[in-house]
């Protein structure tokens, strides 16, 4: 089954400072059928102009991973954590029993966007903790370059969840199949450009497909497309 | 600049929020260390606010701010346990229990 949300019909919103839409219930959007997919509860996709940013608050018991686009973001947390990541970086964080940070445009010039996803833990009352890793951004083309999962790695973050998010880029007329277990979902988001979906769906810049019961998806660049998929329980 | 102090509970993944004694002129707590944890008793909240808690029981946000005179605002979070968040209807009584408590002040942090 394959749920395809058009970029439109996330929830858009402009602040001045801070601008985007949001794939699920948060903020001043409220919609009691769009709070989860699995364990994912939150996918932002945030543009903040150059010096502002979310100033310090809380978060527990939540995966929260923010991959940048374009622009330059600085963390910094109560556990003495301060990190600034660009294009090919990625930030984890494990709020667990508790954790105060900030995140910011860390540029006066430049804007920065990012994409802010949250997952639920397997396992509530964790150690907080927080990592950057970077990631192989040649290796993107034709390829599911994994960035942050379980299992981790050397340029993967480690997510406490039974996940793995990729990225990928396809060009155009290039395909490449995907293989999951029974029974997990995917969550695909085009970030760029056009993706084909089993020669059924095409995904937009901006759109999603939520996807459950399909254990291979065959991927296809309808144009140059840059895209996240997650694999999930 | 006057002292006050104030209590708030919200959802901890929308930031919706679901209680704040600064604007509901109704709500009374009382906030006190038990155990290893702490306390708050709350009270004249309504029956809407009440099931929306306990619905959200296990992903609350709850806060005590503390502003001192020509202080710095100092904000305290708490991580609530979700399985001691507890209602008694006969004496209209919210009680949460929250494991640990996170005492920060906002100017100590990067800010616009």
């Amino acid at each position: 089954m394959i749920k395809i949300i058009p970029s439109e019909a996330r929830s858009s919103f402009d602040r001045g400072w801070l601008r985007g839409s949001h794939s699920f219930s948060f903020g001043e959007y409220q919609d009691p059928d769009n709070t989860a997919f699995g364990p994912m509860r939150v996918a932002n996709d945030d543009v903040i102009v150059p010096g502002r940013g979310f100033g310090a608050h809380p978060h527990s018991d939540m995966e929260i991973v923010s991959i940048v686009l374009h622009g330059k973001l600085r963390h910094e947390d109560s556990l003495g954590n301060v990190a600034v990541t660009g294009f090919g970086s990625i930030q984890r964080m494990s709020a667990g029993s508790g954790v105060i940070h900030t995140e910011h445009n860390a540029s006066d010039a430049e804007e920065v966007r990012l994409l802010q996803l949250w997952f639920m833990p397997h396992t509530k009352g964790l150690q907080p903790s927080y990592e950057t890793t970077s990631y192989d951004t040649t290796a993107l083309e034709g390829a599911l370059v994994p960035v942050a999962s379980s299992d981790g790695g050397p340029r993967v973050a480690t997510v406490h969840q039974d996940m793995t998010i990729y990225l990928g880029r396809l060009s155009k007329g290039k395909t490449l199949d995907f293989e999951q277990n029974e029974g997990r979902r995917m969550y695909i988001f085009s970030i760029e450009g056009k993706l084909g979906l089993q020669n059924e769906h095409v995904l937009r810049t901006g759109d999603t497909a939520r996807v459950e019961q399909t254990s291979s998806m065959k991927l296809e660049g309808h144009e140059d497309t840059f895209y996240m998929l997650i694999d999930l329980p | 600049m006057a002292q006050q102090e104030w209590f708030m509970v919200k959802h901890g993944v929308t930031g919706r929020g679901l209680a704040n004694s600064k604007t509901d002129a109704e709500l009374s707590y009382r906030f006190q260390q038990e155990g290893a944890g702490y306390l708050f008793t709350v009270t004249g909240l309504d029956e809407q606010t009440v099931a929306k808690i306990i619905e959200l029981r296990q992903e609350l946000n709850v806060f005590r701010f503390v502003q001192r005179k020509d202080r710095p605002l100092t904000k305290n979070w708490y991580y609530v346990d979700g399985n001691r968040v507890k209602y008694d209807s006969e004496r209209h009584t919210l009680t949460i229990y929250a494991k640990s408590e996170i005492q920060y002040i906002p100017d100590d942090y990067f800010a616009d």
